[in-house]
């Protein structure tokens, strides 16, 4: 977990104006303690693909709630794309063979 | 070998630094992992890419690798932390929750039940978007259950009832605490992922408790009642006499206890010697030796590798 003062020299291009507002507006979640907000790994690693994404790839930041958005989406459907695979590889193989020719109609 | 940074980036060796800036963020846009995940041949090209931006991107670092004073591999980037490598994982996190399936007829239910997809509401009306939130919660907190008042990100201030025997990375969730909705939709919720603090004398183990407790010479050679601390306060632990650094005893349902289960207290011995070896130890010590030696090493013989 890194402070909120680590958190923006560990990262180029983060401020404190901006994780202020990104914090706000939800696009970064936030520890709450009693010493103020502290980041974890993850938060760490999208605070610094944002910072990625405005600087070095001049998204608009008024479009960069949509890019994220559709990011987690992505994640989303991969995690549940992994939960669906290995619930078919848990599956006897008669099952698995149904299922792939029912993927592959050729 | 010497254009080799400038193909990497599809520009001349006579661009501006304006073009290879333009060309790089180019690539960045279509090759960055995060946005491509799972994809390693695009991993390896990005990787090719942003090497040869940190070199021909900088004018210094051009005019040498021109020279030739430095080669198209002289300089290592930094591994980083991508935040696919957090997000692409099996782990709970609190950036999910966004994929819907409600558009996929029947299996879209099923898939919605599956996952834990919320359910859509009518046409017009949205739900509110879920606020995401961390939080750090006390070892005693975590393990007996409290209250905890927090400031949200919209500075209004929650109590919120942390559940006894709540685990890191689980997911407490206030419903109607997050973005309001839209059209008469519902609020979002409040998703708060919990982060259980160390403790310096317990530590968690599942629902068991492990304690380690210093023990005198002759506390741990002739046994005894000694008083161990556990989560709900000290109990009184009969040490069996002589017994060694490393045993370790239970105190059953001194653990966590959840509404379902019961934890133990796991208490590993640890002997201490006095601070200092007087010469009535000593004494005591040599003579007891001559009359009483033993092994504590026989199975160690002949392990080592000669």
């Amino acid at each position: 977990m890194f402070s909120e003062r680590e958190t923006i020299s560990l990262i180029p291009g983060l401020s404190e104006a901006r994780l202020q507002a990104w914090v706000e507006r939800g696009w970064v979640a936030t520890v709450i303690t009693e010493k103020g907000r502290i980041f974890g790994d993850i938060d760490v690693a999208r605070l610094r693909l944002i910072c990625t994404l405005r600087d070095e790839m001049e998204v608009d930041q008024d479009l960069l709630p949509t890019v994220m958005r559709l990011l987690d989406q992505v994640y989303d459907l991969r995690r549940d794309l992994r939960t669906t695979w290995s619930a078919i590889a848990a599956e006897p193989e008669n099952i698995r063979d149904r299922i792939a020719a029912r993927l592959d109609p050729a | 070998m010497q254009d080799s940074l400038y193909k990497t980036l599809g520009v001349s060796k006579t661009a501006t630094q304006s073009d290879i800036k333009k060309a790089y963020r180019k690539l960045m846009k279509e090759l960055h992992p995060d946005l491509n995940p799972g994809d390693s041949k695009a991993e390896t090209r990005f990787k090719k890419v942003t090497a040869a931006n940190d070199i021909i991107g900088d004018e210094e670092k051009r005019k040498r690798y021109d020279a030739g004073e430095i080669d198209a591999t002289g300089n290592e980037t930094p591994q980083q932390q991508y935040y696919r490598q957090y997000a692409d994982g099996r782990g709970q996190n609190p950036y999910q929750g966004q994929a819907g399936y409600q558009d996929a007829g029947d299996m879209g239910d099923i898939f919605s039940q599956m996952f834990n997809r919320r359910q859509g509401g009518a046409q017009q009306a949205f739900k509110g978007q879920d606020r995401r939130y961390n939080m750090s919660v006390a070892f005693m907190d975590a393990a007996l259950g409290g209250k905890k008042q927090v400031t949200m990100a919209d500075g209004a201030s929650l109590n919120i009832s942390i559940p006894k025997g709540i685990e890191s990375g689980k997911t407490i969730r206030l419903k109607g605490k997050g973005e309001p909705g839209h059209n008469g939709g519902p609020a979002g919720d409040a998703l708060i992922q919990v982060e259980v603090e160390n403790h310096p004398v317990f530590t968690r183990n599942g629902l068991d408790i492990e304690v380690t407790l210093p023990l005198t010479l002759y506390e741990a050679a002739l046994g005894g009642k000694v008083s161990v601390p556990t989560i709900k306060g000290n109990v009184g632990l009969n040490i069996p006499a002589g017994s060694s650094t490393g045993k370790v005893l239970r105190l059953k349902g001194r653990g966590i206890e959840t509404a379902r289960k019961k934890g133990d207290q796991l208490v590993k011995i640890s002997i201490q010697m006095p601070e200092n070896i007087d010469a009535d130890l000593k004494a005591f010590m040599e003579s007891w030796q001559k009359d009483h030696p033993y092994d504590p090493r026989k199975s160690m013989k002949g392990a080592a590798h000669v």
